[in-house]
């Protein structure tokens, strides 16, 4: 049980990253690669916020969540939008992510610093298996982002224009969508979110500045396994390559790890290309 | 006749003149004792978690520089430190490398950091004849068969894992869990672990994990079920992290070696919330430890280094990072006795112990190097075990704490 909760939380780690590619996936159909970057300067914040600053839980979760938005809003500016094609946005975002990095590094050093999360700092045992309280709050927290996502886009006007942009932009801003506008938001929607899930992320990864090129392709892969564009799909995603990546250092040896993980990644592919839940579309040509 | 005599003449002139063009200003490594003894360094500040080795490294070699030019420089000639701003990139190492040959050819070169940069460089200064001092050991600058002015300045693996052996005996422990990475290091630290481990009598049990994973919980379940006596683990920066942490959330209580890459992790080193020393994850861990990382106030060589080092800059993590200190003392010390700076000669002087053991080198007090092997044949208690505790100014219970 030990081994199904250490890869479900580190799954979860992955599935986050892998939900706010989906957002902003969702919104533009571009690929954020500075996503796991925001992540990772949520956590160097959060550690900023309880270690340095001294703040209460709650203070430093919002103090996370504002500064990843207001980078995340300035990445949509200079990295985004002078950018006409989502090709090229790939690569700038990717610049934007390695810029971070060097940021990260400049201003907390490059050895990890440890963020204390407010639960329990002792693990704990639940159904005959160990793991830590912020393990466990990865896994809630990561399941219920997925569940609050889904029912936003399903039930809140924004959400159902943000679904509307995904599938044809050009007809969204015929019924009066703002698309630019949704799609900045959506943007900062991710930074907030990036805040908040560094802020669980770090007592387990620790705030450290190679923490973001460490998530960012295996958050992808979650992504590609899961779809691209379903949320429940990049969580499912998350926790399938956690938990194959455990199992297979603990049975196979961890040289059999990443080599498990992207063989269940072909596997995928090939019997569906559009991944678990990805949705294949017609067009009319 | 003269009109052919004439062009053969021109023609001549000509190529001699092509060819002399086509020459480096270089005349193989200049003596006059006006001219600065050039120094080159791999350095940098932004190389993701080898910053602070290269970092610290480059503030030692200043150090040394600053130490060996008060005493007058090499043979007389100042020393100029030219800093490589490669980042531990072996790529950006050899092109700085090959443009700063193409200019001048330095007189000596130094690694602090990166076994990839000394692998990428090492067969360009041998082809150079330039004098190479690397504390990124790599077996083939150990050889002076292959590289006969390379030195290599950190302990061997051998050393390190020799270093076990006493404390096994005076523990009573029988059966060795070993758990390391997959860097090129941390291989070879594993693999000649559990060669050693096992030719002196001991069962030995070795897991490996991944550099890059963020979490062990696996490689940790898989060490307990093989019930060990001790563990010996290597790891540096967040993975040192994860194994303790891993550890703790187990419930194993199991006494735990940490080797030296262990002891120049920070995290392991400052207390909570920036680290994790005093906390339950590290009740049950001792640290592998030059003698040079527990500051001794005898210790008069490794008090002035550090003394010079700290008037510098910082020293981040322990001693171990230093040994670019030692390189210029070293090249100073063969210089003087060769009564030279020609590599050669400098090389053959490193080889004579009495050269080595008088050169005020402050991180390990000698390096024994000989005509067979350029890596130093230190002797066992080079390293010793102690109790984790801040490590400040690169050494534990430092009067600067």
């Amino acid at each position: 049980m030990t081994l199904i909760y250490a890869g479900l939380s580190l799954g979860a780690v992955y599935a986050l990253v892998a939900i706010g590619y989906n957002i902003v996936f969702v919104a533009s159909r571009s690929f954020n690669f500075a996503q796991a970057q925001l992540m990772m300067i949520g956590a160097f914040v959060a550690y900023t916020g309880h270690v340095t600053l001294g703040l209460p839980a709650i203070v430093v979760v919002a103090l996370a969540m504002v500064v990843v938005m207001l980078v995340a809003a300035i990445l949509e500016r200079v990295a985004v939008r002078p950018v006409a094609d989502h090709q090229t946005q790939l690569i700038t975002t990717l610049g934007f992510g390695t810029v971070l990095t060097g940021l990260a590094q400049l201003i907390w050093g490059s050895q990890p610093l440890d963020v204390p999360f407010f639960g329990a700092k002792e693990a704990m045992t639940l159904f005959g298996g160990r793991l830590y309280s912020f393990e466990l709050g990865l896994i809630v927290l990561s399941v219920v982002l997925v569940a609050v996502i889904h029912l936003y886009n399903r039930r809140m006007m924004s959400g159902l224009a943000i679904v509307a942009m995904s599938q044809d932009d050009e007809a969204a801003v015929l019924r009066g969508i703002n698309v630019r506008k949704l799609a900045f938001a959506a943007f900062a929607i991710t930074g907030l979110l990036a805040g908040l899930m560094g802020f669980f992320i770090g007592p387990k990864t620790f705030a450290v500045a190679t923490l973001g090129s460490a998530l960012a392709l295996k958050g992808f892969v979650a992504l590609a396994i899961g779809g691209f564009g379903s949320f429940y799909g990049g969580l499912v995603g998350g926790f399938v390559v956690g938990l194959v990546e455990e199992h297979a250092a603990r049975y196979l040896g961890s040289e059999f790890s990443n080599l498990s993980v992207f063989l269940i990644l072909i596997l995928v592919l090939m019997l569906r290309p559009t991944g678990l839940f990805g949705q294949t579309q017609e067009r009319t040509v | 006749m003269k009109a052919r005599q004439a062009r053969w003449a021109a023609l001549l002139a000509a190529a001699t003149l092509v060819l002399s063009a086509c020459g480096t200003s270089d005349d193989g490594g200049a003596t006059e004792a006006n001219e600065p003894f050039v120094i080159m360094m791999s350095a940098g500040a932004d190389a993701g978690p080898v910053t602070d080795q290269l970092l610290t490294a480059l503030v030692s070699a200043k150090a040394g520089v600053a130490t060996v030019n008060a005493a007058g420089g090499v043979n007389g000639r100042q020393v100029q430190l030219l800093e490589s701003p490669d980042n531990a990139n072996p790529t950006k190492a050899l092109s700085a490398l090959r443009a700063q040959i193409a200019k001048k050819k330095p007189d000596a070169y130094i690694v602090g950091a990166g076994s990839n940069v000394s692998a990428a460089v090492a067969p360009i200064l041998n082809q150079n004849k330039i004098l190479f001092m690397n504390a990124a050991n790599i077996p083939a600058t150990a050889d002076p068969k292959q590289h006969p002015l390379a030195f290599n300045l950190a302990a061997s693996p051998q050393v390190v894992v020799d270093g076990y052996l006493p404390e096994f005996e005076a523990k009573g422990y029988k059966k060795i869990g070993i758990l390391h990475g997959n860097s090129a290091y941390a291989k070879t630290f594993g693999e000649l672990s559990e060669t050693t481990f096992k030719k002196a009598g001991y069962d030995v049990v070795a897991v490996e994990y991944d550099s890059a994973a963020l979490d062990m919980t696996a490689q940790i379940s898989t060490l307990r079920d093989a019930a060990p006596d001790v563990v010996v683990f290597n790891a540096y920066g967040a993975p040192a992290g994860y194994v303790l942490k891993g550890i703790t959330k187990l419930g194993w209580d199991v006494p735990l070696l940490g080797d030296t890459s262990v002891s120049s992790t920070p995290l392991i080193t400052q207390e909570p919330p920036v680290g994790l020393l005093g906390s339950p994850d590290l009740k049950n861990l001792t640290l592998e430890v030059t003698k040079s990382t527990v500051y001794d106030p005898a210790a008069e060589a490794t008090n002035k280094a550090v003394k010079a080092m700290t008037s510098i800059g910082k020293i981040n993590g322990s001693m171990n990072n230093c040994l670019s200190y030692d390189a210029i003392l070293l090249i100073a010390a063969a210089a003087k006795s060769a009564g030279s700076t020609d590599p050669a000669a400098m090389a053959k002087a490193l080889e004579d112990s009495k050269v080595t053991e008088g050169a005020g080198t402050a991180i390990y007090a000698t390096y024994p190097y000989s005509a067979d092997s350029h890596e130093p044949k230190l002797p066992i208690d080079t390293h010793s075990f102690a109790a984790p505790g801040p490590i400040v100014n690169g050494q534990l219970g430092s009067p600067g704490n």
